[in-house]
């Protein structure tokens, strides 16, 4: 088992690297991300890359995983026919679940003589009406023993597509969760993609145990990219975030579009939800780390803080923010004086803090992460990337089979919201730019669609 | 000697009379002109000098009213097409308000304009604006008249999807005089707002943004009422258009003819609710197709329920 489940998370990301790798970007279209990678020295955007694609799942998603599945399994296992025979892992629909849950079981199945039933897709099948069929002849196999046999779908959006025959696999897997019993069911599933099924079809009431990967906290975040920040030395820079932070509400009154003014909102709910933080540390004695901003001035733990308010807490879109909020900037003489009072009281030398060859001399800094400006979009782009969402990748002619238009018509609207940075495509395959998730999510909440409501 | 008195009585009685008519005409025509040179003194207190000045003012303020509510109008369509979709209907309302409210402070400052309006005079003015209205404008007076109270009544509001006057449509503006809807045919029809007064409005939304839909399928007696019913739910479960927060109900009834399913359910918003209908439509025919469904002949329609 340990061989099919670890080799199953390299093959996801060798197979469907624009789907599992974090930074895989639209080739076509230049994103912050990309921007930011392309303005460092090639070796050290090649550098940072590396790390962020070896950059393992969260730890707290593995250890929810790998904790509530042993529960599951060793309750299921003691009497197969009367309990929960199932657990489905539910992460944002802009991350890769199946990567996630590839991970979480790779350690996890190290310690058990289970068997498996591994759903090998990479993808949904092209016809819908034989998702159903296709399902039935993988995981519908007569010969398991009872309590010996696991059943892996690493992601239950490649079972379904929203038209009215695409739901079929959905039906069968429903059926089977509780009348095939033999069989432990493991399945990863987009977060609205589940909300969806659950809403039209009931699916939390057949499965056994449903686990919501956490929220990432400005800690956990700090602890996973800490890393990353030492390996490739990259320095925060205090004064430009300070400057930005004072005059954010000034730039974006002056400026006249709409976007701006939610642009502003945010900001604002982001800068008193960490302006309460400061007044709560103020006021309850808490410990404070050598990295707090109790000096006054803006600090890693500050950055964290905001990134995990910006993103939502969710990884994917937390490692791109920090991406895009790298630059590297020239050092002057000035800056170079500062830097060596600051080194004097240190350490560490000076070519630690910058690097110093090839002249002149130049240091990677992280300044304020911020999301981007959500585009102005009609109502019929509102349903285009909902139905994104639901399914969490697609190609053109099933989202236009989904949608029930012309595949043309569905095209035409793709392009032009690939071209505004809000939908990024690989070959035929299409997904949301996770950046614009958390802004996107809040509008599509506030526009009735089933998702989860604002945080 | 009798005669003779009698004659001059009669003379006398005669000059008498005609004395006297012609006192009465006299004092007719005083009153005539007393009561003319009254209403024009009236209409001197009550009007001041029109001046060229004061016609290139009064021009000038009917320029700005113009504007403002040209503004008003396209200032809360721009903002209530920008903020939630929960929230455009609630915007939308502004409109009438603040069409109303300009052009009340237009016809008040025209009036302080060109009348001199003391308490005596605003009586005066009113009076003789009630009984021209009475008699010449008494429609648009009702039309307006009920158009205020529709802002407070809301029958119907900016946004609402009514049927009036035996037109169906959504309302687009809400004018002094009257309401302008848009038909599904895409005409703006105008209904002035006395209608309300004697008439019912059939109102689907009532400044909600959501509005039921009815979809009616018409389907042999053959046809299996369970598949069908199966089909229309994952037909409306899958349609990019549905609410999925809302109810969603599948009625059937059975006919002479064959079977009437009505499916009724919510779009997102309002606005989509013919393409709405057509997409729940043109998906369900596809997969009665697929199951070779029967519709009912036409020569089986019966008169009484076709």
């Amino acid at each position: 088992m340990a061989t099919i489940v670890g080799q199953l998370r390299d093959w996801l990301v060798k197979e469907r690297p624009f789907r599992m790798e974090r930074l895989e970007k639209d080739a076509a279209q230049t994103s912050d991300v990309e921007a930011s990678l392309s303005a460092l020295p090639p070796e050290v955007s090649q550098n940072l890359t590396a790390l962020i694609d070896e950059l393992p799942s969260h730890p707290s998603d593995v250890e929810a995983i790998q904790e509530t599945l042993s529960t599951a399994v060793a309750r299921w296992k003691k009497n197969p026919a009367a309990t929960n025979n199932s657990l489905t892992i539910v992460g944002s629909p802009v991350s890769a679940v199946a990567r996630i849950l590839a991970e979480g079981l790779a350690d996890w199945s190290d310690d058990n003589d289970l068997s498996i039933n591994l759903l090998d897709w990479i993808d949904r099948p092209a016809e819908p009406t034989e998702i159903s069929s296709k399902l039935q002849k993988i995981l519908g196999s007569d010969d398991a023993e009872a309590g010996s046999t696991m059943a892996i779908i690493p992601n239950l959006s490649w079972c379904f597509l929203r038209t009215a025959e695409g739901l079929n696999g959905i039906d069968y897997l429903r059926d089977s969760l509780l009348s095939d019993r033999r069989k432990f069911w493991v399945i990863g599933s987009g977060q609205v993609g589940f909300q969806y099924l659950n809403c039209i079809l009931k699916l939390q009431a057949h499965c056994g145990e449903v686990l919501q990967l956490p929220r990432l906290s400005s800690e956990q975040l700090k602890v996973w990219l800490m890393p990353i920040i030492e390996a490739v030395n990259i320095r925060l820079d205090e004064d430009s975030i300070q400057e930005r932070l004072q005059h954010f509400g000034a730039e974006h009154l002056k400026s006249s579009s709409f976007g701006t003014m939610t642009d502003l909102l945010d900001e604002l709910n982001t800068s008193f939800k960490a302006r309460l933080r400061n007044l709560k540390e103020a006021i309850l004695p808490v410990q404070q780390d050598h990295d707090s901003s109790s000096n006054g001035g803006f600090q890693w733990k500050d950055y964290f803080e905001r990134l995990a308010d910006l993103s939502d807490g969710v990884s994917t879109v937390a490692l791109q923010l920090f991406v895009a909020s790298i630059y590297y900037e020239k050092v002057d003489e000035d800056t170079k004086d500062e830097l060596q009072e600051a080194v004097d009281t240190t350490d560490e030398t000076l070519e630690d803090y910058v690097d110093l060859d090839p002249p002149p001399m130049h240091r990677i800094i992280a300044k304020l992460p911020k999301l981007p400006t959500l585009p102005h979009l009609e109502q019929n782009d509102l349903y285009i990337l909902y139905s994104l969402l639901v399914h969490g990748d697609l190609t053109i002619a099933a989202l236009a089979q989904s949608l029930g238009e012309e595949q043309q018509n569905v095209n035409d609207s793709i392009q032009i919201m690939r071209g505004k940075g809000v939908i990024e495509q690989q070959a035929d395959s299409i997904k949301v730019n996770p950046m614009h998730y958390p802004r996107l999510k809040r509008r599509l909440a506030s526009n009735n669609f089933i998702i989860d409501s604002p945080s | 000697m009798s005669f003779i008195s009698f004659a001059l009585l009669a003379q006398a009685a005669k000059t008498g009379v005609e004395d006297a008519g012609k006192a009465a005409s006299e004092a007719a025509s005083e009153a005539a002109s007393e009561a003319a040179n009254e209403t024009a003194n009236q209409t001197r207190r009550i009007l001041t000098e029109i001046t060229g000045f004061k016609v290139i003012q009064a021009l000038f303020i009917l320029g700005v009213a113009y504007v403002t509510i040209k503004t008003a109008d396209w200032f809360v369509i721009w903002l209530s097409e920008r903020v939630a979709k929960e929230s455009r209907l609630r915007i939308v309302q502004f409109q009438p308000f603040a069409r109303t409210f300009v052009m009340t402070l237009t016809v008040i400052t025209l009036m302080n304009l060109f009348l001199k309006l003391s308490q005596e005079n605003v009586l005066a003015v009113t009076g003789t604006v009630a009984v021209a209205l009475g008699f010449a404008f008494k429609d648009y007076a009702s039309s307006v008249i009920a158009g205020i109270i529709g802002l407070f009544e809301a029958p119907y509001r900016v946004g609402d999807r009514i049927e009036i006057a035996d037109e169906y449509g959504e309302v687009i503006s809400y004018g002094l005089r009257g309401i302008r809807l848009r038909t599904p045919a895409d005409n703006v029809v105008t209904v002035p707002h006395n209608h309300i007064w004697t008439n019912s409005v059939s109102n689907a939304n009532m400044g909600e943004l959501e509005a039921q839909v009815v979809t009616d399928f018409f389907l042999a007696h053959e046809a299996d009422a369970g598949l069908v019913k199966q089909i229309l739910y994952r037909i409306a479960h899958t349609s990019k258009f549905t609410h999925l927060g809302l109810p969603i109900v599948v009625i059937m009834e059975d006919k002479s003819w064959g079977s009437l399913f009505h499916l009724k359910c919510y779009p997102l918003d309002a606005r989509d609710e013919f393409a709405f209908k057509t997409d729940l439509t043109v998906r369900a025919k596809k997969i009665f197709a697929k199951h070779s469904l029967p519709y009912p002949r036409r020569f089986e329609l019966g008169a009484d329920d076709a």
